[in-house]
């Protein structure tokens, strides 16, 4: 029974990211990433990449530079040219001869749970929740009166994407203030 | 008036050896091969001696052990202490300091073997080699430092060892 297809993600050579990252999906990284980087998938670090701060992924395929922490719950491969200084919490290990590593391992059934209280403020800080949200605001009460002002008139309602809440917001707010321009109107 | 024959015609030339083994110095890293039941040798770049000594260990054993050949270290085995050697195949538990200028290789429990806490590969300690397999269902909880060219400061402290090693029997002593 073939695999289901996974989308991958794919950041170029020229591509340089600052922060953390969070990818439901595999991950190819060819530029320079600083900061906490959670693929769910498989993240393959080219020959050209460059990585600094925490990586939690499921599998690593590692060819280029990295001095980070890494989390990877199946396996870590190393491959010829790759470098990587930092600690190593993996289910199984493969450094091939070429490849350099210099840090901690901790490898075994065990690993990933010593992972999880070593990193436990990573793993919060990349993981989002609810409860992370900030509390209502006045670009929220405009969406609320928008959605209002459609039933009333029987539109359909908006719909919006909670991860892209912001960039809804910044489309449509000139929609909403000539909307509020138009009944204003109306009704004088 | 019959031509003198060349005097490489007349020098006597041992058989080639059927089975070879290729072996990488730790002074110079100049890869070479040497026939695979040769126990000692001189690096052909740097002249340095180097015995090659394939050790297997079964049972308990604890203290220091050098060998620039394989070592072995099967299921149910356990050693404590310093090994050096060129690479090691392990199925059993380390637990010391590390150094192999190959490959180091731990190996999972095969199903016909029930898993018990001693054939469980597992290494305690720090590891230093030259690539390093560890399959899922072993255990490493080491301070690993994996390179294609060994250090300097290593090579010196295994290369002293085993010139021990080449004077004396293996260091090691069973475990009561």
């Amino acid at each position: 029974m073939p695999e289901p297809t996974r989308n991958k993600t794919i950041l170029g050579p020229d591509c340089k990211i600052s922060g953390e990252l969070n990818l439901d999906n595999d991950a190819v990284i060819m530029g320079a990433f600083q900061g906490t980087l959670r693929v769910s998938g498989t993240l393959e670090l080219t020959d050209s990449a460059r990585v600094e701060g925490t990586l939690i992924v499921g599998t690593l395929r590692l060819a280029g530079h990295a001095k980070a922490d890494v989390i990877a719950e199946e396996g870590a491969d190393l491959l010829p040219g790759a470098q990587l200084e930092g600690q190593l919490y993996t289910g199984r290990l493969n450094v091939v001869e070429g490849a350099t590593f210099q840090g901690d391992v901790c490898i075994g059934p065990k690993a990933i749970a010593a992972a999880t209280e070593a990193f436990a403020d990573a793993i919060d800080a990349v993981t989002p929740s609810t409860d992370d949200m900030p509390e209502a605001t006045e670009t929220d009460a405009v969406v609320e009166t928008y959605a209002d002002m459609n039933a009333a008139e029987d539109m359909p309602a908006v719909q919006t994407n909670p991860n892209s809440v912001n960039a809804v917001l910044q489309r449509r707010r000139q929609k909403v203030l000539a909307a509020r321009q138009a009944i204003s109107n109306g009704s004088a | 008036m019959p031509l003198k024959p060349a005097l490489s015609a007349f020098r006597p030339r041992g058989p080639r050896p059927r089975q070879l083994r290729h072996v990488a110095c730790p002074n110079c890293s100049h890869q070479f091969t040497i026939s695979r039941k040769a126990l000692t040798a001189r690096c052909p770049n740097c002249t340095h001696p180097l015995a090659f000594e394939d050790v297997s260990l079964a049972g308990h054993h604890q203290g220091e052990l050098s060998t620039m050949g394989h070592v072995e270290l099967p299921a149910e085995s356990q050693f404590t202490g310093k090994l050096v050697c060129g690479s090691l195949h392990l199925a059993g538990q380390f637990k010391g300091s590390l150094t192999a200028f190959g490959p180091v290789r731990l190996t999972a429990t095969t199903p016909p073997n029930p898993p018990t806490p001693l054939n469980i590969p597992q290494i305690t300690g720090s590891v230093t080699a030259k690539a390093l397999h560890a399959p899922r269902g072993s255990t490493l909880t080491a301070t690993v430092h994996v390179c294609p060219k060994p250090d300097p400061t290593q090579v010196a402290a295994a290369l002293s060892a085993t010139h021990r090693l080449r004077h004396t029997a293996p260091t090691y002593t069973p475990a009561a």
